[in-house]
């Protein structure tokens, strides 16, 4: 695929699997005969919840290339972060969170090239990353609505400039302009 | 520069598998209208977009965007020639 310099970080294995550790939080009022009203923010409980949009996938290999289109910028992603945490709860709880997507595929729309040529197409530039490296960087890896987008949380205010050094610097997108069309359900 | 007509970040989608941002976020949401052609993203990253609908959601109106392919640019230049053969 020509001078993509983040191709290198493509072959993948399943040796040390990427495990989204943001799980349910467990019940309430175990020790208390007397029922109590579950911990959730009143201000945010209307919202709906991520977790009914979390896939049932295997963990994310290390080495799978986690591709953002940008270029980001700390108040960018501080912004769509923020976007996330209107629209979506998280186990009830404020979810600040970015959109990615994992080239989980060698071919195909959810491989490296499918995504750069198709849903992020209109991105001139794209940021890459191992997935590894996310969660070694203390982000997780949600697996969210339609393979292979994920979710990347969390991302609260005081974590954007954390997560733009994890994206590193942005890198050309050799298939920026494709005409081919975002596949949609 | 660009000037967009909605703010959303286009890596997003949601269960409908389409980009979603909120209304007020259009400086003009009155062009925000289902079956508009819209220019969606920000000024580094803006891209055509079909108005798909709006969505009422508890924090404001919700907005679907079907990102069409292709640069901004090309669309530029299709209404260009347009222009000058008309």
């Amino acid at each position: 695929m020509g001078p993509f310099v983040g191709a290198g970080l493509r072959p993948r294995s399943l040796e040390h699997p990427v495990s989204w550790a943001v799980r349910p939080r467990p019940g309430v009022a175990l020790l208390s005969a007397a029922p109590r009203p579950p911990i959730v923010s009143p201000a945010v409980s209307d919202l709906p919840d991520l977790r009914a949009h979390v896939r049932d996938d295997p963990p994310v290999p290390r080495d799978v290339v986690v591709v953002r289109g940008g270029p980001d910028s700390t108040p960018k992603i501080e912004g769509h972060a923020a976007r996330t945490a209107r629209a979506y709860v998280l186990d009830g709880q404020p979810v600040f969170g970015v959109s990615v997507f994992a080239a989980l595929d060698d071919i195909g729309p959810a491989s490296l090239d499918g995504l750069l040529g198709g849903k992020l197409s209109t991105y001139r530039v794209v940021h890459l990353v191992a997935a590894g490296t996310v969660v070694d960087s203390g982000f997780t890896l949600l697996p969210t609505f339609g393979r292979p987008h994920m979710t990347l949380v969390p991302v609260t205010p005081g974590r954007a400039a954390d997560l733009l050094a994890v994206l590193g610097d942005p890198e050309p997108n050799p298939q920026y302009g494709e005409t081919r069309r975002r596949p949609r359900r | 520069m660009i000037t967009v007509d909605i703010a959303a970040d286009l890596n997003t989608e949601d269960e409908t598998g389409f980009v979603w941002t909120f209304l007020d976020e259009a400086p003009d949401p009155t062009v925000i209208v289902p079956g508009a052609l819209v220019v969606a993203g920000d000024e580094d990253s803006p891209a055509v977009a079909v108005v798909v609908d709006l969505v009422p959601h508890p924090r404001g109106t919700r907005v679907h965007l079907d990102i069409l392919p292709g640069a901004l640019n090309s669309y530029l230049a299709l209404a260009r020639r347009l222009q000058e053969t008309a």
